[in-house]
């Protein structure tokens, strides 16, 4: 709903729009570099080293959860230039939009899923929503995804799983630009710096992207997808002081500016608003890792990011101003973590930090802050040679809202040289978000009110005491405090290697979520409108299975696949289907019928059915390399026509589609790469119900290396 | 469990043909009637209607108990309160219209100055504005049946079917449409009407 937004009317819109092309440019671009990336992770990476399961490296193998690796040369392969791009061709990874783009994991919406660059939160969220195109993907050592819940070391969001972007780092002296246009006017120019030498390390990365966006509606005012164009710098220095200890800082910048235009009156007497607006974000990172034994190792790190949109809007006739708004959010982290090894087979790892967050806002009142303190333990412990136990445990104490206890424990069993059984059970949780506990929000034009639960109580008596409240329809009282959204999941499965060149992993879940925060209607207000709130309700479960086969053939063919059967579902409206008390009308006769149980389709926007099919082609000898990728979304509820309220009816479902992405390239005497790729082939599109899939993309790039001394190996 | 229930589904019927046995001449036939394209297109006069006779009642009888219920756009008054002079009352309840065999014993409203007995949106209706397809259209909930209590305090149950002339089919590109779309302020309801001043609802067959 449109109030959920956090930024303010107009606003919306553009971010929407902006979204919509971002992740339709990414979506192309991303499917290519996807696809060779996970043929890739899935023969070759096996033994890939990751930080997202324990925040140290670990070796893949040996991890008892769930991991997925995507490293730099399948992405690079896809051609991919935007995250979303990446990961809309992983298995089980569903891309979304809802005031930004997002990523769907195992069923869940995005706002549930943590997203970290070198394992530090990116903040600014809309709706929930983290937009996925703000991350570019040319400085992409390699995406760890790890699926379910991980609260139990990274506290709030990590309900769904948590999406680790590792950056590359500076070693060797080289040099990389590349450049890339495509359809829709879309321009991509990416370039980075490593400098080494002896003590002193430094990395560079720039990137601007630069968009037309597309109009599936030529004859309405404004684009489907509106121009963009955004840049990114990012760089990380690092030092060592000494044999023992070492300094790195990293630091990250963005600025995106969209225009907008819409028709805020009707077809026939239009009243054109238009406007730009900004998204910027940066954030700051020093780490010092110290040894103190070898047995004994800590990191101090701290982190501070900051985010801010700014949105203004004028009549086009007149120049007056229509809406101006702004958001700025801020997120400060100290943090100690220290790993004691008692030997090979005994690890513990002990972490403490505190969180400052802040927002301000038009829809705010104030600055709203809150605080959470923190402690987090893990403990790694082999007591079998074929056994790999991981327990973690995270305590979470808020200022706003009360304290929150995450335990997870994870196995995994050698059962044999080709066979690992792993199971795992942990608590996930996700904190009451500033705009479900501070919003004060009323839309100008339609006239209805948002308050957060922390806002309610006094703001329904101002209304009151404003005579602008015809009835009271819940107790204001009783929505008082929030708790956090949480979840207990289990997730069961096998790592499977038949044969040499064949790998294979499958894996079942299941979450059952509890506490829920949904809207309801307080009051009635005298215009007709009604006053919500956010309180505590519903109660859904997410469960399926995973599976992800690849098989490497002779001549640098690798070919893989992928599916997710998911069922996520709303246990009160199966209690009600099961009481008999939710109908329907039969769309013909208007009729009223009873709805059953297996009619219901479950939460909107989740394919039951989702696969992928992959060819990855790479030949050192002669520099050549090839992708080609389908990616297959089954029937998902967009929303509910026959007015009761739950996915039923066949007219509330969109059609399943598949896209189908290819690339090629080649490496001339290893410093000059030419690559072009199409996506989305059969150029498939629905304009009424997927605004965010743009219709064919064909591109071209060029990309140069200029390489030091033996540096070469940097991917 | 399963046993049981099926003994006790089985010795209900038992039970229900018994009464049928004994109480055979007396049940008057009780069956729903349905009404076509009621114009309520009128945006000051409500059109107003009597279950008793089965018909339309004038204007000019509107300060009398003649009429139960009058329609004006998505607006239903009823007979009594602050609409009528009449003592009609009544209440939206959850179910399907046929399996509503008797009328709650409480939970009847009178028309007051605030709200409506019979509630609008939310209540009988839904207005999908530009949140759903299709747009901009009243479409009565489904499950949501009306039991009044009529002037004169007999029972009946209502079931508003559509709120468009010719009660079209909401599900096609012709309704959605706003420019195809048959117009609006035309009700087609059904009810059943108990003259003999019980709650019973039960049609007979």
């Amino acid at each position: 709903m449109d109030y959920a937004c956090e930024h303010a009317g107009a606003s919306k819109y553009m971010i929407q729009l902006r979204f919509g092309w971002l992740i339709i440019l990414a979506t192309s671009l991303v499917v290519i570099q996807n696809a060779t990336g996970q043929d890739s992770i899935a023969t070759k990476n096996l033994d890939a080293v990751i930080v997202t399961a324990t925040r140290s490296e670990r070796a893949l193998s040996e991890l008892p959860v769930p991991v997925t690796v995507i490293p730099a040369s399948q992405i690079r392969n896809m051609g991919s230039l935007r995250l979303n791009d990446v990961l809309v061709e992983q298995t089980g990874m569903a891309i979304v939009s809802d005031h930004g783009t997002g990523v769907q994991l195992q069923g869940f919406s995005p706002e549930y899923t943590l997203i970290i660059v070198d394992g530090e939160p990116l903040i600014g969220r809309t709706s929930g929503t983290l937009d996925l195109t703000r991350i570019a993907v040319g400085n992409i050592k390699q995406i760890e995804v790890m699926k379910g819940p991980s609260s139990s070391l990274y506290g709030s969001e990590a309900l769904a799983g948590v999406i680790n972007i590792i950056t590359d780092r500076p070693s060797g002296t080289s040099g990389n630009i590349t450049t890339r246009y495509g359809t829709n006017e879309t321009f991509d120019l990416g370039a980075s710096l490593n400098l080494t030498k002896s003590k002193f390390g430094l990395y560079v990365f720039g990137n601007h992207y630069r968009t037309g966006g597309y109009d599936f509606d030529p004859e309405t005012v404004g684009q489907t997808v509106s121009p963009f164009a955004n840049s990114t710098f990012q760089s990380r220095l690092s030092y060592k002081l000494s044999d023992r200890t070492q300094l790195t800082i990293s630091g990250r910048y963005f600025y995106e500016t969209q225009e907008n235009a819409s028709n805020i009156g009707t077809t026939t007497v239009p009243l054109v608003v238009d406007g730009t607006g900004d998204v910027t974000d940066w954030n700051i990172n020093p780490v010092v890792t110290h040894k103190f034994t070898d047995r004994l190792k800590t990191t101090f790190r701290f982190y501070g990011s900051k985010y801010g949109t700014n949105s203004r809007l004028t009549y086009q006739q007149d120049g007056a101003l229509y809406d101006d708004t702004y958001f700025d959010q801020a997120f400060y982290r100290p943090e100690i973590q220290a790993e004691y090894f008692f030997n090979e087979r005994n690890v513990l790892s002990l972490g403490v930090g505190r969180i400052w967050e802040s927002v301000e806002a038009t829809r705010y009142d104030d600055r709203m802050k809150y605080q959470t303190n923190y402690v987090y333990t893990q403990y790694e412990w082999q007591p079998l040679k074929r056994l790999n136990v991981l327990a973690g445990l995270r305590f979470d104490d808020h200022s706003a809202y009360g304290s929150q206890l995450s335990p997870k424990l994870s196995l995994q069993y050698d059962a044999a040289k080709w066979l690992a059984v792993r199971a795992s059970y942990g608590v996930g949780f996700k904190a009451p978000d500033f705009r479900q506990l501070y919003l004060n929000f009323t839309n100008s034009t339609v006239g209805y009110t948002v308050l957060g639960s922390k806002m309610v109580e006094d703001g329904v008596k101002l209304l009151q005491e404003q005579n602008q409240i015809q009835s009271i329809l819940a107790d204001p009282s009783t929505f008082g405090d929030i708790k956090a959204e949480s979840s207990r999941a289990y997730n069961f499965g096998f790592r499977l290697k038949p044969l040499e060149r064949l790998t294979a992993n499958l894996n079942f879940f299941r979450n059952d979520v509890s506490d829920l925060i949904d809207t309801k209607a307080v009051a009635l207000k005298n215009n007709g409108q009604q006053v919500y709130s956010y309180y505590n309700i519903s109660e859904v479960f997410t469960q399926g299975v995973e599976a992800d086969v690849a098989y490497s053939i002779a001549g640098g063919i690798t070919i893989s696949g992928g599916y997710q059967y998911l069922d996520a579902k709303d246990k009160t409206v199966l209690d009600q289907l099961k009481e008999g008390t939710v109908y329907a009308r039969d769309p013909g006769t208007n009729m009223t019928r009873r709805v059953s149980e297996d009619e219901y389709g479950g939460l909107l926007n989740r394919s039951k059915h989702m696969a992928n099919a992959k060819l990855f082609y790479e030949h050192e000898k002669t520099g050549w390399s090839a992708t080609a990728r389908i990616i297959y979304r089954g029937r998902y509820g967009i929303a509910d026509t026959n007015n009761n309220n739950i996915l039923d009816a066949d007219s509330e479902y969109v059609d399943g589609y598949a896209t189908i992405n290819i690339s090629a390239g080649k490496t001339f005497t290893r410093w000059l790469k030419l690559q072009a790729g199409c996506d989305n082939l059969f150029d498939y599109t629905n304009k009424s119900y997927i605004s965010s899939l743009p219709g064919r993309l064909i591109w071209a790039s060029i990309g140069l290396t200029f390489a030091g001394r033996s540096t070469m190996s940097n991917n | 469990m399963r046993m049981n229930a099926v003994l006790l589904v089985s010795l209900t019927l038992l039970s229900v043909s018994c009464d049928e046995d004994d109480a055979q001449p007396k049940v008057e036939p009780l069956t729903a009637s349905e009404v076509k394209d009621l114009d309520a297109t009128s945006t000051s006069k409500f059109t107003l209607y009597s279950f008793n006779s089965g018909a339309v009642v004038a204007n000019a009888d509107s300060a009398s108990a003649k009429w139960d219920i009058g329609f004006r756009g998505t607006t239903i008054i009823l007979n009594g309160g602050v609409s009528g002079p009449g003592v009609a009352s009544g209440q939206i309840v959850d179910g399907i219209f046929d399996e509503i065999v008797e009328a709650p014993a409480a939970g009847y409203n009178q028309d007051s100055n605030t709200t409506k007995a019979i509630v609008g949106s939310g209540g009988w209706y839904t207005y999908t504005g530009t949140a759903s397809v299709p747009n901009h259209a009243i479409l009565p909930n489904a499950g949501k049946v009306l039991i009044l209590k009529t002037a004169e305090s007999k029972y009946v149950k209502v079931e508003v079917i559509s709120y468009y002339l010719g009660n079209p089919s909401t599900g096609t590109a012709e309704f959605a449409d706003l420019a195809s779309r048959p117009a609006s302020r035309y009700y087609t309801f059904r009810y059943l009407y108990q003259a003999d001043g019980t709650t019973n609802l039960q049609a007979t067959e």
